[in-house]
């Protein structure tokens, strides 16, 4: 497990307990949750003054994410190369043939930030969680070159200002967590994909006063910003849709289980993290962004011994514990698909929705 | 009299060179093999004599016979493996294997330099590798060890072409890490299996890509010869077991349908299958070299004359 997920101090004993009951059919899970279900969380959104929008996030374990969105205007690097410049004075007939193309805005334009407590900031495990993370965030909208005016796009893309400015947005996410001990090490993915979806919906820009080229100023009535995420009602935004939200389905003995913890995962057969979000306008169609493989904790564990030794290395001894080797078998990644596009991903989605017009 | 130590420029003045921007005027370059096949690959091991496993690969370099530039990148990847060497003192015990993976990008692997200091992207694509290596080596043949896998790589390829400014913008951007990631793999294998660790099995790894406006899947995927990509997909797959370790897949907005993500897997699958058969026979004769020259060394001790003393 990447980060911050401390190697479970399960004996090798209770570790094959867990992971025979967590692979029986139906599985049985430690806090007797269904395999698809979800830990209760508690959330509220524009909880930080200073920000654009924020939320704040808390999981029943005790850990709790707030997550401030900003952004600013920046002004776009001019391509530097003197032969574009050049090329451009010589052919002004083709710039007002790239006018009505809408305009393209960078990947890089957002940034994610993590704090997680106990973790270096130059830990590998912390970005590749920032990258998971990010990189669902600035997916392209499918449909190229075809969108009108009106209709937005993809995020990087309605942060385009005119060319010469664009706004850059921050995303900073802090994550706290009790004291050790208490959690049992779990993996904050989704706390952190929730939090950052609920500050994304409750994120507003400001109105600018300024029009086409001139330099961007801003409307100081904050009743009139614009939200980044459309939201149900009010037409003008940034960004169509609704943000993305990351998955953590953990695979144990061909059973495919939700959002486990801390325990659960320390005998995962495999950990995926599946970003799904709504496809198109309707609510029930859900389509998959990325889907990345992590490290599964259960490898570096110590093995169980059986009562009669000397048998074959390969040997499987049922109740003894064995780490983890080797990978997920092809036909259970096609479960898991099949699991999160089905109803898990569409009332994930739905369920977020009814908080978001609910409380907005 | 004339300063004779200076060479004074013409008189007149001069015009500054302007060189015709000819790559653009030759557009992209296109796709001249079948979907299904593969770029060629070049692959050897035991390069870095200090190393206890090492291997080089490099990907074959399109022929750009018409520009002075080149239109597309390539991939050059070096591979070292040092270890199993004993935990240092002051670690905590523990009875597998602790593998640890890194990717580190030259300063001139891409256009844009890299310095010294892994960024964020190469300890992201460290992160990839680790995970699907862990996949497949055997931690518990050897406790108390560790083992350190380095990438190094010598030219990455991109995202876009060398004379356009914001690239795949409109796609999906990171096809170009996807590759690097995927042959990272596979050029770790060949060094892992080269240091003589043991392994389940032989991993190997492929992308697989959709253009945004067809329904074919391309393996190996060349990100500059494409416009926009709409998803892509690296599998690190285990073909005796038919097991997956390694999946990173990116899909444009309401694209990811499962059958897409489906096929995609296939097709990256595919292609790791097709990198599987290079790396066999690369093992294959790496083995036969060490072989031999293990027996003429054999031959060579015996010929040594005992010194009388």
């Amino acid at each position: 497990m990447p980060a911050s997920a401390s190697t479970s101090q399960l004996s090798p004993a209770e570790l094959s307990y867990l992971h025979s009951s967590l692979s029986s059919h139906p599985p049985i899970r430690p806090d007797a949750r269904l395999p698809t279900d979800f830990r209760p969380f508690s959330a509220e959104t524009n909880v930080l003054p200073n920000t654009m929008g924020s939320a704040h996030v808390g999981f029943a374990d005790g850990r709790e994410a707030v997550v401030g969105v900003r952004a600013e205007v920046e002004r776009t690097a001019q391509v530097a190369a003197g032969s574009d410049a050049r090329e451009d004075d010589t052919e002004m007939g083709d710039t007002g043939d790239s006018k009505t193309e809408r305009a393209q805005g960078k990947s890089s334009w957002i940034s994610l930030t993590l704090t997680l407590p106990g973790l270096r900031d130059d830990d590998p495990g912390l970005f590749f969680l920032e990258e998971m993370l990010r990189e669902v965030l600035v997916v392209p909208s499918s449909t190229t070159s075809t969108t009108t005016a009106a209709a937005a796009g993809s995020l990087q893309d309605g942060l385009v200002i005119n060319s010469r400015w664009h706004w850059r947005l921050h995303i900073d996410v802090v994550l706290i967590s009790p004291p050790e001990g208490s959690a049992a090490g779990s993996y904050p993915l989704p706390l952190l994909s929730m939090a950052i979806h609920l500050a994304l919906r409750d994120t507003r820009i400001p109105r600018l006063k300024s029009e086409g080229e001139e330099d961007p100023l801003a409307d100081d009535d904050w009743e009139a910003s614009v939200h980044l995420y459309a939201k149900p009602g009010k037409s003008r935004c940034f960004a169509a849709g609704v943000p993305p939200i990351t998955l953590l389905v953990m695979v144990v003995g061909g059973n495919v289980v939700f959002d486990p913890n801390g325990t659960e995962l320390a005998v995962a057969d495999g950990v995926f993290a599946v970003s799904i979000a709504r496809a198109g306008s309707e609510n029930d169609l859900v389509s998959i962004l990325a889907v990345r493989m992590l490290e599964t904790s259960a490898r570096d564990t110590f093995k169980g011994v059986p009562r009669n030794e000397g048998g074959n290395e390969w040997d499987v001894v049922p109740g003894v514990w064995r780490p983890k080797l080797g990978g997920v078998k092809r036909a259970v990644l096609t479960k898991v698909m099949k699991a999160v596009l089905g109803d898990v991903g569409k009332e994930i989605v739905g369920s977020l929705e009814a908080f978001v017009v609910q409380g907005g | 009299m004339n300063d004779r130590r200076r060479i004074n420029g013409p008189a007149s003045g001069t015009q500054p060179v302007v060189f015709e921007n000819k790559s653009k005027a030759l557009g992209r370059p296109q796709r001249s093999r079948k979907p299904n096949e593969l770029r060629k690959i070049f692959l050897q091991t035991g390069l870095v004599p200090a190393a206890a496993g090492s291997a080089y690969l490099e990907l074959e370099t399109p022929s750009s016979t018409r520009s002075f530039i080149p239109t597309t990148s390539t991939i050059k990847l070096s591979c070292a493996i040092q270890g199993p060497k004993p935990l240092p003192r002051n670690s905590s015990f523990s009875p597998n294997l602790q593998l640890s993976a890194s990717i580190k990008f030259a300063p001139f692997a891409t256009r844009q330099r890299h310095g010294y200091l892994r960024d964020n992207v190469e300890r992201d694509l460290g992160s990839h590798l680790e995970n699907a290596l862990n996949g497949v080596i055997i931690p518990d043949r050897y406790p108390k060890s560790a083992l350190d896998v380095t990438v190094m790589v010598l030219e990455g390829e991109e995202d876009c072409l060398w004379n356009e400014e914001h690239g795949q913008e409109r796609g999906i951007s990171g096809v170009g890490l996807m590759n690097v990631l995927a042959e990272s793999i596979n050029v770790a294998v060949a060094a892992l299996i080269d240091a003589k660790v043991d392994c389940l099995d032989l991993l190997s790894s492929g992308v697989a890509a959709r253009a945004a406006d067809s329904e074919t899947d391309l393996l190996d995927p060349c990100p500059s010869e494409h416009e926009a990509l709409a998803c892509a997909c690296v599998v690190g797959y285990l073909p005796a077991r038919n097991e997956v370790v390694e999946v990173w897949s990116k899909m444009a907005a309401g694209k990811g349908r499962e059958q897409v993500a489906e096929d995609l897997v296939d097709a990256a699958i595919k292609a790791a299958r097709g990198s599987h058969k290079i790396l066999t026979e690369v093992i294959k004769e790496s083995l036969k070299h060490s072989i031999k020259t293990k027996h003429s060394a054999n031959t060579k001790t015996t010929n040594d004359v005992e010194m009388k003393t």
